[in-house]
């Protein structure tokens, strides 16, 4: 009788065993939709994520703005002094914007790919798993949320979404992009200087940008945004700051560091972003 | 009524460890170091060790519905938990019937537990090309401050579970 158990056991491990690597070869195909019970799990578990997370960030803000308080003095002196500065800044914004919007109609353009609508969000939850950097937002599908639509913050883009469930979606963080996820960015200012935002050095907490164009126009300083041709992400969006910038390990293009805008260890509240000019694709998709 | 309770704690557990993860502030990561939760193994390694008799597999079958979950949620491949949670709960299970139950077997197989399923884990993500860090490194950046921070936890919850789980035991005993 032992014998025959201990037989049985190989089998059922065994079978386990081809089972899981089944499934990890069948995840690793990359998958656009999530199915009906991937997504009822992650509102199940988004819902009771969102319960436990009001009342602890309730306290955890209280410590925050006993900091907080600490340093307005010094904040608000440095403040009003931008402020001078703001104001006249206000005033020429508003006059370009009044132009650009007469020079559109004049030209008959209605709307760019600049132009985005945001829905905001709050972080419920951060993938505990950190070789993914995956955080869940409260907002899916009734929304209006959709996979790989762009999400930042005030400061600048964080990520994208990557999986959207009828209430929450799970948001992949710049730092944690890879081949798989690239953004097309460019220079501000500078359209000639085109490249991918291909990945992201771990070591130095940097984002990597490949100069696609060739050129040695890159410099250190320099901001670079999202260029709005990979189809989803509006134009515009800030990305972060050139710290570096070196020759490739083939030496035939520049690779820049970049230094993320937005804090990617600490995210509270973001936005999601919608382009008001969906390319082609996509529209194609919804009339389905 | 203790069938489900188990789950239910897990189910805390797994909640609480993402959320934990979202609201520690950016200081505390400590630079370089990274340090992932593994509350739900822990509290399956309490259950194997205390609540679990010679044949049955409560603990284990809780550990693979929860490493399942958290491949499900947290992660974007299926089965690498899976995988890692339930060899490194079985490793336990029968390493259960050698030793005797007492605080520190229960650290050694927490240790060991955490361990496995972490080097496995790493194991896998590296062979699919999901991490790219090699192992010196992660045994410093990750493993170490892991173990360190999940035997913490298992310092918390020992002395509450203990012995509400050896009296559920006997409770389905009588």
């Amino acid at each position: 009788m032992p014998a025959f158990l201990r037989k049985r056991k190989l089998i059922v491990f065994l079978l386990s065993f081809i089972l899981v690597v089944g499934l990890i070869g069948y995840s690793l195909r990359t998958e656009d939709s999530t199915s009906l019970p991937a997504q009822f799990a992650m509102d199940t578990v988004g819902f009771f994520q969102n319960i436990m997370h009001t009342p602890i960030n309730a306290v955890v803000e209280i410590f925050d703005s006993v900091n907080d308080i600490r340093n307005v003095y010094d904040q608000n002196k440095v403040l009003k002094e931008e402020l001078q500065d703001y104001k006249t800044l206000a005033y020429k914004v508003n006059e370009l914007e009044n132009e650009n919007e007469e020079l559109r109609a004049i030209s008959e353009i209605d709307t760019t790919i600049s132009d985005y609508e945001s829905l905001n969000a709050s972080v419920v939850a951060r993938s505990p798993e950190r070789w993914f950097q995956q955080v869940t937002i409260n907002r899916g599908k009734q929304h209006g949320v959709e996979a790989n639509m762009a999400v930042r913050t005030a400061e600048g883009m964080v990520g994208k979404v990557v999986n959207v469930s009828q209430l929450t979606s799970t948001v992949q963080l710049l730092s944690g992009f890879g081949t798989d996820h690239q953004v097309s960015a460019i220079i501000d200012g500078d359209d000639s200087v085109f490249g991918l935002v291909e990945g992201y050095d771990s070591e130095t907490e940097q984002l990597v940008f490949r100069d696609l164009t060739g050129d040695d126009e890159i410099e250190e300083g320099q901001a670079v945004v999202t260029s709005g041709l990979g189809g989803v992400f509006p134009r515009g969006i800030l990305i972060g700051e050139i710290s570096s910038v070196e020759l490739d390990s083939y030496g035939l293009t520049m690779v820049a560091y970049v230094e993320p805008a937005a804090n990617l260890h600490d995210i509270s509240q973001v936005m999601v972003v919608d382009r008001d000019l969906h390319s082609t694709v996509i529209d194609e998709e919804e009339e389905e | 009524m203790k069938v489900f309770l188990l789950p239910l704690f897990m189910f805390l557990f797994f909640v609480s460890q993402s959320v934990a993860a979202e609201l520690i502030p950016d200081s505390v990561w400590l630079g370089n170091l990274y340090y992932i939760p593994h509350w739900t193994l822990i509290f399956a390694i309490l259950i194997v060790t205390f609540y679990d008799k010679e044949h049955s597999y409560v603990g284990l079958l809780n550990g693979l519905a929860f490493a399942f979950l958290t491949d499900l949620v947290y992660t974007s491949i299926l089965g690498v938990y899976l995988l890692a949670y339930g060899l490194s709960l079985y490793f336990i299970h029968v390493l259960k019937r050698f030793l005797h139950k007492n605080f520190f077997v229960v650290l050694l197989y927490s240790i060991v537990g955490l361990a496995l399923s972490e080097v496995m884990i790493y194991g896998m993500y590296f062979l699919i090309g999901q991490v790219s860090l090699d192992f010196t490194a992660y045994t410093f950046s990750r493993l170490i401050p892991t173990i360190l921070i999940n035997i913490v936890f298992l310092l918390i919850i020992y002395p509450i579970f203990v012995k509400k789980l050896v009296k559920w035991k006997h409770e389905t005993e009588k």
